[in-house]
């Protein structure tokens, strides 16, 4: 009742009366009170309070809850685009920085001092000498070609001297019988 | 609930990262390289295995149509009517049972490029069908090796059979791939290594040589070496028995290339 005013006095005489209700219709069981109370005024000032806890921190004009799916959907599109552009960059790094260690550049050679012409023919190209013409040396006879060639597999290879004769590399470290009556070359990788 | 969505963010992106990593291609080179790309092209490989029959008359027809189509095409070269027919007459029951169309459009190829004679084309043939049928019938070749390395194994078992090796040097081959998983092109490598030290000496080796080298930890660009050896060895008088046994002893426990050479030219 501290800084009520004379004027204040009809609303002292409610609360007075509110009081005495309370007071003289305990809740059965419950024993009488010791605070005068108003069950509707302290449920509504409850309501009050609650729905001001919810409001707390919230933007203003945003009366549901609801209104945070819309961020929450936003973060899981970004997480997905992350997630996708990071899979691309990955499979950019692995397929740039990776993938040529599995490939190795293998220098063929043959001396060969009184050909005029020597090409590679060998399975991976399927036999198919054109584009695979070597080179001859400046300094010797030496005839070179060098050809990328992806590691972990046995390859098998002739060179052909002047276009018509067979031969296998007499540097290979495999030699084997191709079936047509001559002998072919092979190198492991 | 920060750290729950931290640990799932994080949990998300590692299995972004992880499916990244195992979706990568095989490792071909994505642009040719000067002269030539030097990996398998579609000329090289054709229709590879894209044919390769089980069982099934489906699967054998579209392994005969696979072929017939390579024979119609310019590849098939100065090979005449008549040969074309006898041909595809000798692969059908191989096609049928499973051999891939790839081993036999690269093996003509190379008989086409090689200028052979008709007759030597077909008798070449002849024997690899041969080699190819008795492989295929083998237990477990139903199930490895896989499809897209299907011709590259056969090509080399085929050249494995034809350079003295026997069909049981292909069962080990096949039965050590079956228990480790091992790679088709390495158990090929192993095969031709092997045959390379038959050839070498001139005779049979023992028949678990193949596998000895494939289950070996050398890489397969050093299965070569063995062979070299082989060679060396040879010359220097050693039997293939004592060779064999060598490389049995060192690689199959675990030795290396130096290792094996100590052994063999100590």
């Amino acid at each position: 009742m501290k800084g009520l005013k004379p004027t204040d006095m009809p609303q002292v005489t409610q609360a007075r009366k509110r009081a005495a209700w309370v007071f003289d219709s305990p809740e059965p069981g419950s024993g009488a009170r010791l605070f005068p109370r108003n069950r509707q005024a302290a449920a509504a000032s409850a309501d009050a309070i609650m729905e001001a806890a919810r409001a707390f921190g919230r933007p203003n004009g945003a009366k549901r809850p609801q209104s945070a799916r819309a961020p929450r959907a936003w973060r899981v599109a970004a997480l997905a685009a992350a997630a996708v552009a990071l899979i691309a960059i990955s499979s950019t790094l692995t397929a740039t920085l990776l993938r040529p260690l599995d490939v190795v550049e293998v220098r063929f050679t043959l001396e060969a001092p009184e050909a005029s012409s020597v090409v590679l023919a060998a399975d991976f190209n399927g036999w198919s000498p054109e584009g695979y013409e070597l080179t001859r040396s400046a300094h010797d006879g030496t005839w070179s070609i060098v050809v990328p060639l992806r590691k972990g597999r046995a390859y098998t290879y002739n060179f052909i001297i002047d276009g018509e004769r067979w031969v296998a590399d007499p540097n290979a470290p495999m030699l084997l019988d191709d079936g047509f009556g001559g002998s072919m070359s092979s190198l492991a990788l | 609930m920060t750290r729950l969505r931290v640990i799932c963010v994080s949990a998300f992106l590692v299995a972004a990262l992880a499916v990244s990593a195992y979706a990568q291609p095989g490792g071909r080179p994505a642009q040719p390289q000067n002269p030539g790309s030097g990996v398998d092209t579609p000329s090289a490989q054709g229709t590879e295995d894209k044919t390769r029959e089980r069982s099934g008359s489906g699967q054998a027809d579209s392994g005969m149509d696979a072929l017939r189509s390579f024979l119609g095409s310019a590849e098939a070269g100065y090979l005449d009517a008549g040969t074309k027919t006898a041909i595809l007459e000798l692969a059908a029951p191989a096609l049928a049972a499973g051999v891939p169309e790839g081993a036999f459009s690269q093996r003509i190829r190379e008989a086409v490029a090689k200028r052979a004679s008709p007759a030597a084309i077909l008798d070449a043939l002849a024997v690899d069908a041969d080699a190819w049928t008795r492989i295929v019938r083998l237990p477990g070749f139903d199930v490895w090796p896989p499809s897209d390395k299907a011709s590259v194994f056969y090509l080399s078992a085929g050249a494995a059979l034809r350079n003295g090796l026997g069909l049981e040097a292909v069962r080990g081959v096949h039965a050590w791939a079956m228990a480790s998983g091992g790679d088709p092109e390495r158990a090929g490598a192993a095969l031709t290594a092997a045959a390379a030290v038959a050839y070498a000496f001139g005779q049979p080796c023992r028949d678990d040589l193949a596998r000895i080298i494939a289950a070996s930890r050398l890489h397969v660009g050093q299965f070569g070496h063995v062979a070299e050896f082989a060679r060396r060895a040879g010359s220097s008088g050693m039997g293939t028995d004592a060779f064999g046994r060598a490389v049995a002893d060192v690689l199959a426990s675990g030795g290396n290339l130096s290792a094996l050479e100590r052994r063999l030219f100590p």
